[in-house]
């Protein structure tokens, strides 16, 4: 199965939110990682047919396809980033609203993904009154109503416990196996263990994608380790502006530092695996800028852009 | 039907569908049970005297409020006199109408004289004709067409227009009585309750599409199959078989206690022989059960185009709040044009709240000219009602499935 995007632009007045995205994608899970203001919002309502793109095509397996007709939204299953339901629908009718329109004939399917989300001793619950891990649950089950080829997925995972994460990614890994999961997110853990590729967006654009084993290996050599006093920190970052501070954890009297940085920061610095996270930050920082007197760079510094 | 059975469910899941029934059942049919009783009761109690003794305990009367008018006082040389008039205009033939004492005192209400003046209001919307309203009798309608007549003005509208009206009141001239006392009560019952009833629809159906854009739920519903044009097409049904639903509950459960509990008699009273206010000067030579079937398709009309206009807004606004002061605001039209500008205007008169009261339709002579061609009030607001309803049904369905960017962020 193939689903391409090609040169996908939005413009929103004279912002322009999404600039020629083209990618292919086939069966699996693809991670979209970005700071606020990406694009990735407006990508995936874009895939999910909310909007018509301003330029663009989108095609299934070579053919050409409109956003907006319902031929193509059979294909679609889409969860916002919001959590969108009725408080005064039940588990069970909402599931049944959104089968009806989605023009669902097998009444089976609701019972079958309410099982695979671990909702069905809550059916005849009211919407209003699930916890937020259940609601986020529930969005995915109406997503995956209809068996759609592509799942588009917006921070599926915003403001749940880690418990509800895990369940959630085992729910993702069984969904990718027959079908395409486009699933974005802050966390870049989230995506770890699952994405089969990771695309890195920023400003509309794409700024890198690939493979996720592919993205990390450009990090081998850049990640270090090592314990520093405070005072001795400062010091060194007079020193050196090309430091990239990833993480800092205090223990004790020292400093547990986490540095992006070309080669050996500073003696004793030891090298370690890279993760999504130190990805998102090397590529949306602008790679090693150059670091203000007495300010520390964090991962979140330089990454918010507005909407 | 299943989606449409949840737009349904989504619509009446607000506090406000509780009022609606209750509005209903309270100005529908316990009002009218009321007073069909009371009527019962005391038409028993009164079964056994004679009119002259009923007569002579009795001052003065009118039909309502029935059991103080019966039992308070009455004049009874004033009510003698009349009763020899009585006496003298009911005929023969329609006395067994009126065999119990009270009928026999509530004909005497509806006695309808020979009646020789009329009520025209000629208000032409091209042209040089005059633009006056004034209370004409038929001699001075004559005096006007024979003036136009000697002008060589026998081919315009203002002549045209006063034959019009010359022949109508002549048809509706009515010697004699009706007896038609629940049919009275009737055309009375709705009026103004079926506006309040418009104002609680308003507020009902006031987020059918608001709510969709305040949850997010847009997004979901817009990358279904059937979210856009079905869902759209659900939504309109669904508000307008609502409206249509309590203009024809408001209309037909009065009648069920009126005309089934009461009685039905006088179903062929012509209108001005209803012989109460505001048919009084009626020029519509109607029979009132033909009045009130179109009554009450009209009143289905107008509902149907609040709850089009009420849907188009909550699509425009996205916001409930909005939606339901400016759908309040031109139900309630015509209240504000005639208190600014102290007369019925072309803004009050082409307004919701005219086409949600029908009395405001037949009760008086109105014309419009329009490119030469005349036409009556009633028609020309069915008319316009019926518009209204194509046109903001259109407009509902062009947003939404135009599906911009902007109106989802």
């Amino acid at each position: 199965m193939n689903y391409r995007l090609e040169q996908l632009s939005m413009r929103y007045g004279k912002r322009e939110a999404l600039k020629d995205f083209t990618y292919s994608f086939g069966t699996g899970v693809y991670g979209l990682i970005g700071p606020n203001g990406a694009g990735k919002t407006t990508l995936m309502q874009l895939m999910a047919g909310v909007f018509r793109p301003a330029t663009g095509r989108v095609f299934f397996d070579g053919e050409p396809y409109d956003t907006m007709s319902p031929r193509y939204a059979a294909h679609i299953g889409y969860l916002p980033q919001e959590i969108v339901m009725y408080p005064e629908f039940t588990v069970r009718q909402y599931l049944e609203y959104v089968a009806a329109l989605k023009n669902v004939k097998d009444p089976n399917q609701i019972d079958h993904f309410l099982a695979l989300v671990n909702l069905s001793d809550r059916a005849k619950t009211r919407c209003g009154k699930l916890s937020g891990g259940m609601k986020r649950r529930l969005g995915i089950a109406q997503a995956v109503l209809g068996d759609p080829r592509v799942l588009i997925l917006d921070e599926p995972t915003t403001g749940v416990d880690i418990t509800e994460r895990v369940k959630f990614r085992q729910i993702i890994s069984e969904l990718s196996a027959d079908r395409t999961v486009i699933y974005s997110t802050h966390t870049s853990e989230d995506l770890e263990l699952v994405a089969k590729e990771i695309i890195l967006m920023k400003k509309g654009a794409i700024v890198s994608a690939g493979p996720g084993a592919e993205l990390l290996g450009d990090l081998v050599g850049k990640v270090w380790e090592i314990r520093l006093s405070a005072e001795e920190f400062r010091a060194a970052q007079q020193k050196r502006s090309d430091l990239l501070v990833a993480n800092v954890a205090l223990d004790g009297e020292q400093c547990l530092t986490r540095i992006l940085c070309e080669s050996k920061p500073f003696e004793g610095a030891r090298e370690v695996p890279a993760t999504y996270e130190d990805l998102s930050l090397y590529i949306f920082s602008g790679a090693f800028p150059a670091a203000g007197v007495g300010t520390v760079q964090t991962s979140s510094e330089g990454c918010e852009e507005g909407r | 039907m299943k989606l449409f059975r949840f737009e349904l469910k989504k619509l009446l899941h607000s506090p406000i569908a509780i009022l609606i029934p209750v509005i209903l059942i309270a100005a529908g049919l316990v009002q009218p049970l009321l007073y069909v009783h009371n009527y019962k009761a005391v038409n028993a109690k009164y079964q056994n005297k004679d009119i002259a003794a009923i007569i002579a305990e009795y001052d003065t009367y009118t039909q309502e409020p029935l059991l103080e008018d019966i039992e308070n006082n009455l004049h009874y040389n004033e009510l003698a006199r009349e009763r020899k008039n009585l006496q003298r205009v009911v005929p023969d033939d329609l006395l067994p109408y009126f065999d119990t004492p009270i009928d026999q005192l509530f004909l005497y209400s509806n006695v309808q004289h020979y009646r020789d003046y009329g009520y025209a209001l000629d208000k032409p919307l091209f042209g040089s004709s005059e633009n006056a309203s004034s209370v004409r009798s038929k001699q001075s309608i004559v005096d006007a067409l024979s003036a136009l007549t000697e002008e060589g003005r026998t081919d315009s509208d203002e002549f045209r227009s006063l034959m019009k009206h010359l022949e109508m009141m002549k048809e509706s001239d009515i010697t004699g009585v009706r007896y038609n006392h629940f049919w009275v009560k009737l055309q009375d019952s709705t009026g103004t309750i079926l506006l309040v009833l418009a104002a609680a629809f308003v507020l009902l159906i006031s987020s059918v599409f608001s709510r969709e854009y305040a949850t997010g739920m847009y997004r979901i519903l817009a990358s279904t199959p059937l979210g856009k044009r079905q869902s759209l097409v659900c939504k309109l049904t669904a508000c307008t078989l609502l409206g249509i639903g309590i203009a024809l509950l408001m209309n037909l459960l009065p009648a069920a206690v009126y005309l089934g509990l009461g009685s039905p008699v006088g179903w062929d009273t012509l209108l001005p022989g209803l012989g109460e206010g505001w048919f009084t000067y009626s020029p519509y030579s109607l029979p009132v059960y033909q009045y009130f079937i179109l009554k009450t398709l009209i009143d289905c009309l107008a509902m149907a185009a609040v709850g089009a206009l009420t849907a188009w807004l909550s699509l425009r606004t996205r916001s409930s709040l909005h939606t339901a002061t400016i759908g309040l605001l031109l139900l309630f039209t015509a209240y504000g044009a005639t208190f600014l500008t102290d007369q019925e205007s072309v803004l009050s008169r082409f307004s919701l709240t005219y086409g949600l009261d029908t009395r405001m339709l037949f009760s008086d002579h109105v014309v419009y000219h329009l490119f030469g061609i005349t036409v009556s009030y009633p028609v020309a607001l069915t008319l316009f009602m019926a518009g209204l309803f194509v046109l903001f049904t259109f407009l509902a369905f062009r947003r939404y499935m135009r599906g911009k960017a902007n109106q989802v962020r």
